[in-house]
């Protein structure tokens, strides 16, 4: 296959980025805008005081020609954040509970709708903490490898991406020494056995 | 690529190709006709109780015929082994063996203890290894990845 081989065991940022922008998101359209039939489906009509879900693509692209507001994801809430990141600094705590692309959906909002989320500056400095957070549970995380399984409920895409392929060549790894080790004491068994056998022809 | 890191045996993979190339120390239990390469001396013959280094594809099967007694190599000896109990991190594992995980699943049936050296050293590798993936521009972490051994080079990508 044509693919890089990065391509090849994980996605590239702009990949990630292109499946956040699916994610839906809610407008707050500024005019009145015709319905709009395109190929992936259609949109609106949309009318100036009520809100609409679009995906997150279309919503940035009539933000920036200035159609339309956007509410950020009630996630995206310094009050939130802050208990996210008090709860995730926690020890022993599991991942708390965060969208899938939250990572690159903050990044695509803050980039074209900086205005339109509240106390954009903290929100900012709590997702890089909470993220940094993550992180550093995901390395101790790594203490805990084993070859059955791993664990790690509500990781984000962007995280998955970022271990993916160290774990997947641990896992490889791992896995095979398991093998290795399981070979062993069958071996071990049969002399064993072997050993049994020549005991019992002994004592005849 | 995934199945580069596994250590069963792979045609396709030229790391595996190349643990086999690994010189093994052996000891023969006969005189052997034609193999000696000593230019100091005119015989081609490989006397008794001779010790010699012969890679492993060529050790391995002259152990089967039990023309040889096979040793554990550098890597994979009691002080190396002490060596990896004091800390594995510390070990530059590209200049005791490059190819040590290959090599040690090849050789683990001659050593029962083996499989859990392999696994010990790697796991408290493998926390490293995801620092160094992460950030691989830092100065100890350059220093770090040229002692990786192949395997977990192969994993750091």
């Amino acid at each position: 296959m044509a693919l890089s081989a990065h391509q090849k065991i994980a996605f590239t940022p702009a990949e990630l980025q292109f499946l956040a922008e699916n994610e839906p998101i809610t407008i707050v359209p500024t005019r009145h805008i015709e319905k709009l039939e395109l190929i992936s489906g259609s949109y609106g009509p949309f009318n100036p005081p009520r809100k609409a879900q679009v995906p997150l693509w279309l919503a940035a692209m009539l933000k920036s020609s200035s159609y339309c507001r956007i509410v950020p994801p009630s996630w995206m809430d310094s009050e939130n954040l802050e208990k996210i990141c008090n709860s995730e600094e926690q020890p022993e705590s599991r991942f708390s509970n965060l969208p899938p692309y939250y990572i690159i959906v903050a990044s695509i909002l803050f980039e074209c709708a900086e205005d339109d989320i509240p106390e954009a500056q903290s929100i900012r400095r709590l997702l890089q903490d909470v993220g940094e957070i993550r992180q550093g549970k995901v390395r101790e995380g790594l203490k805990y490898l084993n070859p059955a399984q791993l664990q790690m409920d509500n990781l984000s895409m962007a995280e998955i991406n970022q271990i993916r392929p160290l774990f997947k060549g641990a896992f490889n790894m791992l896995s095979s020494l398991a093998d290795l080790k399981r070979q062993a004491p069958f071996e071990a068994d049969e002399s064993q056995y072997s050993q049994m056998n020549t005991n019992s022809s002994l004592m005849h | 690529m995934s199945n580069f890191t596994s250590l069963r045996p792979n045609y396709f993979d030229i790391d595996d190709i190349m643990a086999q190339t690994q010189r093994v120390p052996c000891i023969f239990n006969i005189d052997v006709d034609g193999l000696g390469t000593d230019s100091m001396s005119e015989s081609t013959t490989v006397s008794r109780n001779t010790r010699l280094a012969l890679p492993f594809w060529m050790a391995d099967k002259l152990n089967e015929e039990e023309v040889v007694d096979m040793e554990a190599p550098k890597a994979f000896s009691k002080r190396a082994k002490r060596m990896f109990g004091a800390s594995s991190v510390h070990v530059d594992m590209h200049n005791l063996c490059p190819y040590f995980y290959k090599l040690g699943g090849k050789i683990a049936e001659m050593d029962p203890e083996l499989p859990d050296v392999l696994g010990g050293v790697f796991m408290e590798r493998i926390q490293m290894l995801a620092d160094a993936a992460q950030r691989s521009h830092a100065q100890d972490v350059a220093d770090f990845v040229s002692q990786l051994d192949e395997t977990e080079k192969k994993c750091k990508q």
